[in-house]
Parts: C-alpha cells; structure tokens; sequence
C-alpha cells in the first residue's frame, strides 16, 4: 500500500480536491456534532466549567498519532511524504498566546468560527470577518514582523528527536498525559454539577 | 425539526475527528486547516486586482482559488457543520453570548475584535488549532505543541479579564 | 467517572504498552533493498526514462518548477548545467530526498545516469530520468549546436534556448565565450494551513 496517496500521484489532484471536499465536510460535521460550533460550549473550557475542547482535541491528535503509528509500523504509509510544517519558536509561542487571547475574546478559534456560522450564529459571522482583516493586517506589516516571523528556526522540529527520545516512547508518554487530562477534566466538570 | 438534539460525547468527537485528520493524512499528505483559507483567499484577490504583498504572493497557491486545497477542505467545514446543524436542529440565526445577553451589539464587537486577533496570530504562528495544533500535534511537531499550550495558555490568561462578558 | 470512560482510559493505557512494545518502527524501506531475480530482470529490460536535451532546457527555462538536478561527473568538470548539485552515486543516495521529488541526472554520457537511476527506482523513487546522451548532448543541442542540424521550423526556438543559457550557434571560424547566466529554481512549495 502506498500511502499518502496524492504525493505519490495516485490519485490526481483533481480527485484530491473532490476528496479533500469530503474531508472538510466530515471535519466540520465532527466539529458541530461535538458542540463546538458553540460559542458558549467553546468558552466554557476556559471558565473550567465545560471541557469538551480539551478532550475533543487531545482525544483527536492521540487518535491520528497512533493511527500515523500503527501505519508506519506496517510500512503502509511513507512518513516522509507527509507535509510538516517546520517549528519557529518564538512566532508559534506568540501567536499562540495571541490566538488564546483571541479565542477568549471572540468565543471561536479559527476552524469553529466556519461551523459557528455553518448553524447561523452571526457572531461567529462577524468573527470571520475579523480572520480576514487580521490576516490582512499580517499581510499588510510584514516587512517590519518578517525577521520576527522567520526567528528561532528549528532545523529539527521532530519532537523525538528534540528530545533525544524513541517516537514510541513519547507516543506512550502522551497517552499517559491524556488519560491524566481526561480525569482531571471529569473531575472538574463533576465539581460544577 | 425542532427538537434540539443532544451533542455527542466529546470523546467520541474526538476520535471521529482523530480519523477524519488521520484520512487527511492518508490521502491529502497533508493534516486539516482553516486560517490558511484567510490568506489564500487575500492572496488570490490582490493578484486579480493586481495589487501586490510579498507576503501574499509567496503564500499563494500555483493554480485557481478553487483548486486550492484549503479553500475547498474550508467550504466542506461550512457545508458538514452546516448539515449537522440541520440535522440535529440547531440551526438557528442568532446571536450568542453568555448567560446574560442583554447587549448583542457588544458581543458582535468583541467577535470581531477577537477574530482579528486570530486572524493575525494565525499567520504569525503559520496555523491555527487545526493546522498546528491538531495536525501539527499529531505529527509530533515541536513548535505545534508549543502552539498548542501557548494558545491554551493565553486564552485561560484573558479570560480572568474577561470573564463578565461570559457570565 | 462512568465505568464507560475507566474502560476507555484502560484502552488507551493498555494500546499505549502495545505502542512502547513495538517500540521503534522499522526504518521506511531497509537500506539495501535486494530484488528477486524476475525483479531485476524485469527492471534492467524495462526502457529507461530518458529526456532530451532540448526538453530539459525547456523545463528548466521555465523557472517554474522545484526539482532536482544532479551533475554526476568527477570534481574537474569545469562547465556545469545551471542549478546542478554535483554528487556521487553514493553521495546523493545518502541525501534520502523524498521518494516523490522530480531528478533529473546526467553523467558525462549516460552509463554512470542510467546506474543511478536504477538505484533510485528500486529505492522507489518514481520520478526519475537521465539525460539522453548527458552532458555532451547539452554542449551538441544547447550550448554549442550546429545550425546545420537543426531544422528550420526549429531555428528561432534553438537560437532563443541557446541564448537563453549563454551559447551561440557553432560558426566556422567564431568560438565565441560562453556567458554566464542566473537561472531560478523554484524551492518546494508548502501549501500552507
């Protein structure tokens, strides 16, 4: 089996796009049928009360980690041909405090600010307006953030070899934080019943 | 239909959004995202009107906005939450805010301001939750994971300062 | 916490054990894949991808591509193509480029090419091919070609390929310099998120 199938031309990108449709339609499906089409449940993760975006996502990157995994190991998939982002430190640890900032203030990230307005929240319309006028607003002064955004580069960005440890270790060592986070989100989803 | 269905279990959203990122994965190479539509959409805009950014051209994709990958992944996200609404009969035209909504107007406000906020942060971080958290967490990304508790941490800091909009 | 969610948290726990277990997955492919004799056979009679001179200088002209072109000659070649990597047979093997890149590769004529190209299509590298009589072909077709030749229809666009790479039509009598030109190779294109 070789996998992925579209960076080794074996499906065209045309079918790609089609599919890649369908992947954004289950995505967003998921996403609402979770409840995270909902501004309220999406900040109550930040008020310690509702903690449904925590375990939705962790549970989700666990899922596609060792899916990835198991793949790998049975040399089904070419890990190689996978696009990684590389990791630049000091723009991903801004903008990830930024984008939280953001999140708190407006009730939706990103990707739950399309489902939001796909169930006719007009919040969640005005929302997405704004995503355009801050990319805009990125566009726009990035010749004075271009140094910035191009710092601290990592010439690895895998986090094994980061840390010096097997894949499977850190696999195992991820699963045991999620079980942890899961229970302590039980328990202070209990202590506000 | 009325009635106002259930959501399903968190963990359960999990998993099929674990598998949905997996299939990405698979078929694509590539893991899901969403505020890179923002920029592409800028970056195919400027370049009919003839503008031009550094910034945008370099992010563009060769070929037409409709054969860009996270244009058409982001419509299929408004069209699967839009069925699912539907379905579970929560589609509804209205403004969300907390307990207390007596100013709509407000709301509207802070949405926008906070979504301006993504909207740069998200290019700064190169992703957002699900583009660098999510597919950059399950590929073990150093930086996405350093994304992921930033974006965690920043948004539990703002929500001490505002918390009254929530409540 | 519900017995359904202890359930789910000893899954997690117990398939994280079957991950330390696995430990670290056999490499993608081993080092020295080995073919079966009707393997071999059936590779070494297979017509070898080639591209002509002429194509290869369209392609790369174009300055729109991301690709790799390798320069297989020793270290006292003095003309090399524009945009070349020179290596070794062994040396870009050890590269380990994604198995999905576009090579192109040429030797002083074909043998030492053609000899990588096998190496590189049992490694599963799929879109590889050698220059059609290497690199005494670009020197004949592109920097120095007869105008004799050439057929007429084709006349204007030889002339514009030459130029394009600081050549010029071999003339009795002239041996005019060769220039030297800059040529733009695109880098890999990350599609954002």
């Amino acid at each position: 089996m070789n996998l992925p199938l579209y960076p080794y031309e074996i499906i065209s990108s045309s079918l790609n796009l089609l599919l890649g449709l369908a992947i954004g339609v289950g995505f967003g499906f998921v996403l609402e049928s979770g409840g995270l089409g909902d501004a309220r449940k999406l900040v109550g993760q930040f008020l310690l009360k509702d903690m449904a975006v925590f375990k939705v996502m962790f549970t989700a990157i666990i899922t596609a980690m060792l899916g990835l995994f198991f793949l790998s190991w049975g040399g089904w998939i070419n890990l190689q041909l996978l696009q990684v982002s590389d990791s630049y430190l000091a723009p991903q640890l801004v903008g990830g405090l930024i984008l939280g900032a953001g999140f708190a203030i407006a009730g939706y990230c990103p990707g739950t600010t399309v489902v939001g307005m796909a169930s006719g929240k007009i919040d969640a319309l005005y929302c997405f307006v704004g995503l355009f006028i801050g990319s805009w607003l990125f566009s726009v002064s990035f010749t004075w953030i271009a140094s910035f955004y191009r710092s601290t580069h990592l010439s690895e960005s895998h986090l094994p070899d980061v840390l010096s440890i097997q894949t499977s270790t850190l696999v195992f060592l991820l699963i045991l934080v999620a079980v942890a986070g899961f229970a302590l989100s039980e328990k202070l989803e209990s202590r506000h019943e | 239909m009325n009635i106002r269905k259930a959501y399903i279990n968190p963990y359960l959203a999990g998993v099929l959004l674990g598998l949905v990122l997996l299939s990405s994965f698979v078929i694509a190479g590539r893991g899901i995202g969403a505020s890179g539509a923002t920029s592409q959409a800028l970056a195919h805009a400027y370049e009919s009107l003839g503008l031009s950014n550094t910034y945008l051209q370099q992010q563009k994709s060769d070929g037409s906005i409709w054969q860009t990958w996270i244009i058409v992944e982001v419509i299929g996200m408004f069209l699967g939450g839009w069925l699912s609404a539907k379905l579970g009969g929560r589609y509804k035209k209205e403004v969300v805010c907390g307990e207390n909504c007596s100013n709509k107007q407000r709301r509207i406000l802070f949405a926008l301001a906070g979504g301006i906020l993504m909207g740069f942060a998200a290019r700064l971080a190169r992703g957002c939750t699900s583009g660098q958290a999510l597919t950059g967490g399950a590929l073990l990304s150093a930086g996405s994971w350093l994304f992921m508790i930033a974006v965690f941490a920043g948004a539990y800091l703002t929500i001490l300062v505002v918390k009254r909009e929530w409540s | 916490m519900s017995n359904g969610l202890k359930l789910m948290a000893v899954s997690l726990f117990l398939l994280g054990l079957v991950v330390l277990y696995i430990g670290e997955a056999p490499s993608q492919g081993s080092s020295d894949p080995a073919l079966s004799f009707d393997e071999y056979d059936e590779l070494v009679s297979a017509p070898v991808p080639m591209i002509s001179a002429v194509e290869l200088a369209e392609y790369l002209m174009q300055q729109e591509h991301h690709y790799n072109l390798v320069d297989l000659r020793g270290m006292d070649a003095i003309y090399r193509i524009p945009t070349s990597e020179t290596h070794s047979l062994g040396s870009f093997l050890d590269r380990k480029i994604p198995v999905n890149e576009t090579i192109f590769l040429y030797s002083e004529t074909d043998a030492q090419a053609v000899q990588l190209y096998l190496l590189l299509n049992i490694r599963g590298y799929f879109k590889v091919k050698v220059l059609a009589g290497g690199a005494r072909a670009w020197t004949d077709q592109i920097l120095r070609p007869n105008p004799a030749d050439i057929e007429k229809s084709q006349l204007v666009h030889r002339q514009k390929l030459t130029g394009f790479f600081g050549g010029a039509f071999d003339q009795p009598g002239s041996r005019p310099e060769l220039r030297e030109i800059i040529l733009e190779k695109q880098h890999k294109k990350h599609e954002g998120c």
